[in-house]
């Protein structure tokens, strides 16, 4: 244990350089178009509330001394205020913090959807391979992954809401009922992926000579494929569950516009379009700390459940 | 996109040398004509690029041309029907394939090119520089492309260069993940020794000897990357950082249809199609083309 | 050799393995007989057939491969038709097999003792656990494991190499068969280590009077562990004979260039000899002897005529045509 638990510890660590990175990025879009006190006000902003922002970022000092003063309040939670024209000087980790239990709420369920369609599909594929269902899911986890995700979404959004009418069409009004959509488009471009890592993970495993002697010693076929091939051919695929969030996060700016689903994606767009800069950023920088914990995650999982990696 | 940092990936990081270009090439043509996904994926892109390339001169209306005809369905004079501002939707999916193509192609010609300059030069002198470059790499790997177009997008705001900016700033980690790796590689082989100790320059022998026996994974990848810069540049577009709206794009143009889907659906629906048709095309080739040529897939039935 | 027992009868033995580009015949018509209490080596080079012959008894040959002829009789009964039910009852307790290299052919998922665990409660029914555990220790113990208490929580990459085929031949003796078949049971080891597994492994085949088929290329190690050697070559048992009648006589050409190939203790070679040519493509299938290409004794019969199985003196078993006659061809 105490090998997993210096192993966590160097993980950690070495997360911090790419926080930083994440942060740096993040700083420094306020440059690319030009002054920042353009994206960091309100339009037809006065005098004296454009020389408060300034004061506030720090604007008038070096580069360096505003980007250690952004980190600073970064890591006092302060994001900054909008300048949205309804959210005007309102807390940034406010706005978020509203947002964030909606799109973890969707990851979550669009987790569940690909994991639980994918890894099924994979194995039943791998166990039949070459024929025709192997084939049809080859086919279908092509198809899914070359629908981008806001394509798939209206698809869905016009089958099953428009046309058979037994969905609702977008927002959270639906209860339940609203979040399946959504939920659906986000998990199947994922769910395409995870089953075709569990399909070559089961066709690597079934040929290695452990099945084989497990075969030699009289265990039952099934003992064999769905105990131990099962495990075996698993571990690769759970494990990248962290690195799926890398997934979930890009796909959820793009499924919550679709959707009207007010998370944080939804949060984006609509700051996009109105112009409220310093939203955007508070949101990406979130994003990509999901990101990174979804990393980090994946990296401690996979130490967690294979016991060869903690000490290679 | 996430298909690049799962499995896929490091099968590709630790595809070996193939015999040189000669080899990949002929290996290519000759094992690709005999696999189904890299025959039809072939055919869908020539098909594709025909169409792009052949816009201007093809018979049509002009795709930013406002006409009073709104909303009209499918017809013989409007194939594809028009949109909300009577505009042939036709003639635009297939200007917004030459968009998504041009910026396509740009974005993972740049991503290459930074890839590869920074892969050989952090794979080859090694040390400090490595260190370096290969830090800036994973920090970059990190992240999930979309997210990070997104971000410089966002800043950068909308437009056609702004785009092909955003993606190749986004996508080149992957490129000199892999050449690095072979970099790193042929370093050590007896060759590159000799050829040194014949008085060859050292970015000569990396380009000469390092570049042709990547050739096959960078093909791949790059057909891979296309099709993954398509999807990028729609979302963006459909997002409202992408292209710019007078120029037609298939992302905005599905965003535009979105608003209409139960009345009219053919704005969202044709598009769509072209889209994830054009998609398909490149994942199509690439998946064939690492199959065929993966030497580890050499002489196993299959 | 009247009085003994047969365990194990193949007879005619042939399996193909049907590929896009042909069929290949790894093994061609194999006649081996394995009496109780007997340890057999089968020798010969990579790809001669030598592992094919352990899988098609257990019939686990790989797809695309199948059994196309021949029998198999395991104590009288006929293992190539068995159903799949009853051969699952004869793998792993009648026979059973040690693998080439424990690092690839245990589970890394599971622990030791899970492993040993589900095949001894499978084949024995021992479902409580104490009961279970303690079965597995004495299985440890039984391959001179220390502290098998500790062993049975670890995961075999945790092991050393020698230790992980002690394991395996924990898990091949766990129920106690009466044939055992070691596939290249020390290939995978370090020298030191190499004698060690095989003297625990004569000494075990010893105590629990199972009989066993040590298949190896390695002429050295049959010398000191086999009491009989069948000589493969090409997917064919070309020579079989006890193992001191072997080595003092050497009959099929073959055997005479791989024992001069193998270097003796105590005599000077200046270099040894080698074989000339390489295997033959198992492709194209053998009208007559599949040595011949290679032989220097080689006759026109031996072209096109299958060489028949003679023995040239009681329980020396040759296929080459120089002994159709059935009497030693001049000289030796």
């Amino acid at each position: 244990m105490a090998d997993l638990v210096a192993y966590i510890l160097r993980k950690v660590i070495l997360a911090i350089p790419v926080v930083l990175l994440a942060t740096l990025i993040v700083f420094l879009m306020l440059f690319m178009t030009g002054d920042p006190i353009n994206v960091l006000s309100p339009p037809h902003a006065s005098v004296e509330q454009l020389d408060a922002l300034r004061e506030k970022y720090g604007l008038n000092e070096p580069v360096y001394v505003q980007y250690g003063l952004f980190l600073w309040q970064l890591l006092h939670g302060d994001l900054g205020v909008s300048v949205g024209f309804f959210t005007r000087d309102l807390e940034v980790g406010d706005l978020i913090a509203d947002r964030l239990p909606r799109t973890l709420e969707l990851m979550a369920i669009g987790l569940t959807i690909s994991y639980s369609i994918g890894i099924p599909l994979g194995i039943f594929s791998a166990l039949r391979h070459n024929s025709l269902g192997d084939r049809s899911v080859m086919v279908f986890t092509l198809l899914a992954y070359a629908m981008p995700s806001f394509w798939l979404g209206i698809l869905f959004m016009w089958l099953f809401a428009v046309e058979l009418s037994w969905l609702p069409i977008e927002g959270t009004t639906g209860g339940f009922a609203s979040i399946i959509l959504p939920a659906m488009t986000l998990g199947i471009g994922n769910a395409a992926l995870t089953t075709r890592m569990m399909r070559s993970s089961m066709l690597e495993v079934i040929r290695q000579d452990y099945i084989t002697q497990l075969r030699s010693r009289g265990l039952p076929e099934r003992e064999i494929i769905y105990k131990h091939a099962v495990k075996n051919a698993i571990l690769p695929v759970i494990t990248v569950i962290g690195l799926d969030i890398g997934w979930f996060v890009a796909g959820s700016v793009v499924v919550e516009t679709v959707f009207s689903w007010p998370g944080i994606g939804r949060l984006i767009t609509d700051s996009i379009s109105n112009a409220d800069f310093p939203v955007v950023r508070g949101c990406i920088l979130v994003l990509a700390l999901f990101v990174i914990a979804g990393n980090l995650v994946a990296d401690i999982l996979y130490a967690y459940v294979d016991p060869r990696v903690r000490l290679g | 996109m996430t298909r690049m940092r799962k499995g896929l990936n490091d099968r590709l990081l630790a595809w070996k040398v193939s015999g040189g270009v000669k080899q990949t090439v002929a290996d290519m043509l000759e094992r690709g004509g005999r696999n189904a996904m890299v025959v039809i994926g072939s055919i869908v892109i020539m098909l594709v690029v025909l169409i792009a390339l052949l816009a201007p001169v093809l018979p049509m209306a002009d795709p930013t041309e406002m006409s009073d005809d709104l909303f009209e369905p499918p017809s013989t004079s409007h194939i594809f029907g028009t949109d909300e501002n009577g505009r042939d939707v036709f003639s635009r999916v297939v200007w917004g394939a030459r968009v998504s193509l041009l910026v396509a192609s740009f974005a993972v010609l740049a991503s290459m090119v930074i890839g590869i300059v920074l892969g050989l030069t952090a794979g080859y002198f090694g040390g400090r520089v490595d260190y370096v470059i290969t830090g800036t790499i994973d920090l970059f790997w990190t992240f999930p492309p979309f997210l990070l177009a997104l971000a410089f997008a966002a800043g950068l705001g909308a437009g056609l260069f702004n785009v092909v900016l955003a993606i190749s700033i986004s996508y080149w980690a992957g490129f000199a993940r892999l050449i690095r790796g072979q970099a790193l590689s042929m370093k050590e082989r007896q060759f590159v020794e000799a050829s040194r100790a014949l008085g060859a320059k050292n970015w000569r022998i990396m380009f000469t000897h390092v570049l042709p026996n990547c050739l096959a994974p960078l093909i791949v990848w790059a057909s891979i990357g296309v099709a993954d810069a398509i999807t990028i540049e729609s979302s963006l577009s459909f997002l409202g950082v992408g292209t710019k709206p007078p120029t037609p794009s298939w992302g905005w143009m599905l965003q535009s249809g979105l608003l209409h889907l139960g009345s009219a659906p053919w704005i969202s629906t044709f598009p769509g199609v072209a889209m994830v048709f054009t998609i398909l095309g490149f994942n199509l080739l690439g998946d064939g083309l690492r199959d065929v040529l993966d030497p580890r897939m050499k002489g196993l039935r299959r | 050799m009247s009085g003994k027992k047969a365990v194990l009868e193949i007879k005619g033995l042939r399996t193909q393995f049907f590929l896009r580009e042909g069929v290949v015949t790894a093994l061609d018509g194999i006649d081996l007989t394995i009496y109780e209490n007997e340890s057999v080596g089968i020798v010969g080079e990579t790809g001669c057939g030598k592992s094919m012959t352990a899988y098609s008894i257990l019939r686990l040959v790989p797809h695309p491969g199948r059994i196309t002829a021949g029998s198999i009789r395991y104590k009288g009964i006929e293992l190539t038709t068995l159903d799949q039910d009853r051969m699952r009852s004869v793998r792993g307790t009648k026979i059973s097999m040690i693998f080439q290299d424990a690092s690839t052919a245990l589970d890394p998922v599971f622990t030791v003792g899970d492993q040993l665990g589900e095949v001894i409660s499978l084949h024995q029914r021992v479902y409580d656990k104490k009961a279970l555990q303690k079965k597995v220790i004495e299985a440890l113990m039984l391959v001179r494991i220390a502290a098998p208490e500790k062993v049975i929580t670890m995961y075999p990459h945790e092991l050393s190499g020698g230790m992980k085929q002690r394991v395996m031949i924990a898990l091949a003796l766990s129920c106690s068969p009466s044939m055992l078949i070691a596939d290249e049971p020390t290939t995978a080891l370090d020298v030191t280590i190499q004698g060690q597994i095989l003297k625990l492994l004569k000494a075990l085949v010893a105590k629990t009077g199972s009989s066993m088929m040590l298949i190896t290329h390695n002429l050295g190690i049959v010398a000191e562990t086999c009491d009989r050697i069948c000589v493969m070559y090409a997917g064919r048992i070309v020579e079989d004979a006890e193992t001191f009648e072997l080595f003092e006589r050497p009959s099929h050409p073959y055997t005479v260039g791989l024992l001069s190939a193998f270097p003796k203790l105590g005599v000077k070679q200046a270099e040894l000899p080698v074989i000339r040519g390489t295997v033959p493509n198992l492709m194209k299938p053998f009208k007559g002897c599949s040595f011949v290409d290679r032989c220097d004794k080689a006759m026109e019969v031996c072209a096109h005529k299958r060489p028949p199985r003679v023995e040239v003196s009681p329980g020396h078993f040759v296929s080459c045509h120089l002994w159709s006659g059935g009497e030693r061809p001049g000289g030796t």
